[in-house]
Order: C-alpha cells, then structure tokens, then sequence
C-alpha cells in the first residue's frame, strides 16, 4: 500500500546527518526511512525554509570555530555572524574547538568544509530527486489557525508545520506526518491537539514518530 | 556716452566675478560632503534663491550633480572626477597628491629610464605615504592599497607646491623605486600584498594565476579556496556567506569530478565576489580615516549604487553555479575522512533548532 509522507525539517537534519562510520540510532532511522520510499514525499516551503536556516547556522557553526583558531583571544559566539545562533548551537563549536584548538585554521576549515559538503549534498539530492510535491508558500499559512495551534502548542515553529501540514492534507487522502519530534508530535501531545473543538474541521494526517515507530 | 559703455562694462566685470565667487565658494562647501540648498546657502551666506540659481548653472556645467532630489529635499554633491568613486578631498589634499606624483613620475624616469605604469606609480605613492607617515588618504581595493585620488601616468601633474621635507621625500621616493624588482605588474602585485602582510590578497591573486594548473593541481585550487575563505572577513556577514557558498560549491563540484569542466564559471563567480569583497574592504580601510569616519554618510552619498550593482553580479554568478552544480548532482557519495567523521560524531546529534 502507498504511504506519502509529510517531512518535518529535524527529519531531514537527522538523514543528512546519517554516516556508516558514525551510525547514531536516530540519523540511521532517518536515513532507512527517506531511502526506502513508498509513496509521495511532501514538503513545505516553511520546512524548506527552515533547512536552509540550518545549513546556514551549521556553516556558522564552523565558523566561530575558524574564528578562535584564528585568535584565540577570540571568544566563540561574539560575532555578527553567530546572532542566529542558540546556545545548544555555541555548545557544539565549543566542544569542536576543544577537539581541535592545537591545529591550524586552515587545516580544519578544509575538514569542516568537506563534511558540510557530505551533509549538504545529500539534502540537496534530496530536494532534488525525492521531493514529490513542494507546497504551501509561507504567506499562505492560515494565521487563525497557526493562532489556535499557538495556544496548544508552546513552538512556533511546530505550530507552522502543522499548520501547513493541515492545509494540504485538506482535500486528499491522508498522509503520514513524519516526526523524530519530542513534545508536541508524540501520540499524547498529538492526540490533544486533534481533540480541541476548534480544530474539529480538519482532516489530521496519522502520526508517524520515528522515534517510536521505527521501520 | 563712451563713460556709460565703460560703466556698464565695468558693472558687468563687477557682476561676473561676484558671479564667480558665488559659484566658488557653492564647490568649496561642497567639498566634504553633499549637502542641500538650504544648508549652502547658510555656509556662504547667501541666499536660497541665490544659491538655487547657481546650482543649476553649475548643474549645466557639469561640476555637480542632484545626489538626492525628492519634493522635500536636494542634495547636491560636487563631482570629483579625480578621486575613487567621486570621494571628496580638499584642495589642500589634492595639491600633496599631485606633488607626490609629479615627484614620483620624475624619479621614475631618472631611474628607470621610462614612465611608471599605473601599479607601479600607485604603489610607489602609497609606499611613500605610509614610509613618511603623509596624511593623506589611502585604500585597499581590487589590486592592493591605491592612493584615493586617481593615478594616471599620462597626466601633467606638475605643480608649484612643494613640500619643505621634499628632500627628505625625494630619498624615501628613491628608495622605494630602487627596491623594486618585479618584471611584471603581477609580480609587483604580489610583492605588495606580501609587503603589508595581506594573505586574502596573496590568495586571491594565486587563484587567478594562469600558473595554476586546474587539471593537475586540483587538490591546490581546493586549498587556495579554503585559504580564500579562512581569511575572508566576517563583517559583514554577507562577505562569509557568499565566500562559503562559493568555497562550497567548488568543493561538490571537485566531489563530483566536475571541477575543471567548470573552471571558467567558478572565476566568473569568483570575479565578481572579489570585486564585492575589495569595494567591502575599500569602505572598511577608508572609514579608519578620520574624514571619512562616518560610514553611514560615505556609503550612503559615494558607495551605495556600486555596492548594488556588485552585489546583485556576485549573487547572480553564484546562483548560474549552484544551477550547474545541481544539474550535475548525482547520488555519487562523498567520502567523509577520518577527520571528518570525527567532526560527524560531534555534529550527529545537532539539528540546529
């Protein structure tokens, strides 16, 4: 039987993530999931867009990390460019940094650079080659309804993909939304949010969490 | 009958220099910034209606120009045509500048027994201006550090200033153009940029080298470009955001074994990011001068059009490469190494939310 899916950003995060030499659990179940396709992949521009953002964020990642090699009076996170970064994001150029702060900047950008490109190119092969239908232009996400999901749901972001999640499964059979999510799509969470009476007129597509329902 | 032709010539000689003057003192207020009407006719004392008049004169005459003309406001700027990108400097500036060039032209020719080329003539001057510490206005730009006011050997510079250190001048010119040994203007280049110590300069100048053997040296272009990238700056971010893209897109290109195929592309777009980096780096070394201090009003009164324009022609070119590396895109693995599988355990679990 075909099953289409609706992918949320951290999914494809996750396979692109995904190396033999590497193999954490949960890139290596994204990483099966999008490989083995049975069915029409679907994305929306906001999932799209959020890709991007992270591709852009992982680069800058790198880059405090280059930074302090440079001048290691340098603190990691205190340039325009790290703005967009979080602090879980800062923890992971400092650990990077610690691995490699007695080599040379040059040497380690040539590495980072290889592994971005590792990383990027299965994302955009991904876009490229596997990706059914691309939908939903960000403007075009309903802004009462991302206002209903936003008082059950505390993540903006989360709120904008089951938003546009909703709008296109309007009018075609149901689809799976696929999620490695921790709070919101989890069975409980999920469940109460299709419960609420103002959501009583859409069409839910079925939960599949990777992080429960390993294939 | 003879005294009122002598009269009303007299009046109209009167009438004519104040003329003059007027107009004169309307480009000497213009001389370190645009400004409106309004704010000349306050400078010179004269009135607005004055001073309107005469803009438009000096508009005709092609000495100024509307930098801004909205039902609010005009500004005008003077139009410089011996300066980078039509930067004010005084008249004072001006005069060192065609100092230093006539004096440099001259002992070139003593020297070497011919003109200096444009390089060698801007180099020697910005070597001379920071030897003998002049306060006068220097730039990086696209080929290294230049004078802001224009060199052109084929010019007359000569001029009745002289310095009263011109002797003093005259050795560090003299030196300066004895300790150049370059047989080509690259090489000259390339002793510049190594001279002040600029590695981003060096690099880009490697890349464009026709010594660089793309077909052989593969794993050298790849170097260079990260050595490109390593010392880009990060300010603005825009400048690493292009770098990167650029860097990346060689890197999945060489991954895909398409590097060489696509080499005119990649120094197209490599082109046009340098020409966007070096207008970057001109407003960055020129707002270290305390003139020209305030970068809001010189990027936005002399820079801003080129910056447009540069910027859409990098973003262009970069954007006809990410389409040629996406039509070449295939599910050809890269290998991660060793190294880099150590970065992948570190980044597994990261999703940048």
């Amino acid at each position: 039987m075909r099953e289409d899916s609706f992918f949320d950003t951290n999914v494809i995060i996750n396979y692109a993530s995904f190396s033999k030499k590497v193999n954490l659990k949960i890139n290596r179940i994204c990483f099966d999931y999008i490989k083995s396709k049975n069915g029409k992949y679907i994305l929306c521009r906001y999932v799209e867009d959020e890709i991007k953002n992270r591709i852009k964020k992982r680069k800058v990642v790198h880059q405090e990390v280059i930074s302090k090699l440079k001048d290691n009076s340098y603190e990691i996170g205190n340039s325009d460019i790290s703005k967009s970064l979080s602090d879980r994001d800062i923890i992971y150029a400092k650990k990077l940094y610690e691995l490699y702060k007695s080599e040379k900047a040059d040497d380690i950008s040539f590495i980072f650079l290889s592994e971005r490109a590792e990383f990027e190119k299965k994302i955009e092969f991904f876009l490229k080659t596997q990706v059914d239908e691309l939908l939903l232009k960000k403007e075009e996400i309903e802004v009462d309804l991302i206002h209903i999901l936003f008082s059950l749901i505390d993540e903006y972001a989360d709120c904008k993909v089951l938003a546009s999640a909703l709008q296109i499964q309007k009018d075609r059979p149901v689809f799976f939304l696929v999620t490695v999510d921790k709070e919101h799509f989890y069975p409980n969470g999920y469940a109460f949010i299709k419960d609420d009476l103002r959501l009583k007129s859409y069409k839910f597509p079925e939960l599949r969490n990777l992080l429960i329902n390993n294939i | 009958m003879i005294a009122n032709i002598y009269k009303s010539c007299l009046i109209g000689i009167i009438m004519k220099k104040s003329q003059e003057e007027i107009k004169n003192a309307i480009l000497s207020a213009l001389e370190f910034k645009p400004l409106s009407v309004q704010q000349i006719s306050e400078k010179i004392n004269s009135n607005w209606a004055t001073v309107n008049e005469f803009l438009e004169e000096l508009k005709k005459d092609g000495k100024v120009k509307e930098l801004i003309s909205t039902e609010k406001i005009k500004l005008y700027q003077r139009i410089t045509e011996d300066t980078y990108y039509s930067i004010p400097i005084t008249e004072e500036k001006r005069k060192e500048f065609r100092y230093i060039f006539s004096l440099v032209i001259d002992k070139y020719k003593q020297i070497k027994k011919r003109m200096p080329n444009k390089t060698e003539l801007a180099k020697v001057v910005v070597d001379t201006i920071k030897i003998a510490k002049l306060d006068l206005p220097t730039a990086w730009y696209i080929y290294g550090q230049i004078p802001l006011m224009i060199v052109d050997p084929a010019r007359d510079y000569n001029t009745d200033f002289i310095r009263s250190n011109n002797e003093e001048i005259s050795k560090i010119v003299i030196n300066i153009i004895q300790e150049q040994k370059h047989s080509s203007t690259k090489e000259l280049r390339q002793e510049h940029y190594t001279k002040y110590n600029n590695l981003l300069y060096e690099t880009k100048e490697k890349l464009f080298s026709k010594d660089l053997n793309w077909n052989k040296d593969t794993q050298k272009v790849l170097e260079l470009y990260n050595c490109f990238l390593v010392n880009c700056p990060n300010n603005p971010p825009e400048l690493f955001f292009l770098t990167e893209k650029l860097t990346g897109l060689v890197y999945k290109l060489f991954s895909l074994g398409r590097l060489t195929d696509y080499k005119i592309d990649i120094l197209v777009s490599t082109d046009c990011l340098w020409k966007f980096i070096s207008l970057n780096l001109f407003l960055s070394s020129l707002i270290e001068i305390k003139e020209y201090s305030n970068k809001k009003e010189i990027y936005g009164f002399y820079l801003a059009p080129a910056f447009e324009v540069k910027r859409q022609a990098v973003e262009e070119s970069l954007s006809n490469l990410e389409s040629i590396y996406l039509s070449n895109l295939s599910d050809k693995e890269i290998e991660l190494s060793d190294k880099a599988t150590k970065v992948r355990e570190i980044m597994s679990d990261w999703t940048g939310e």
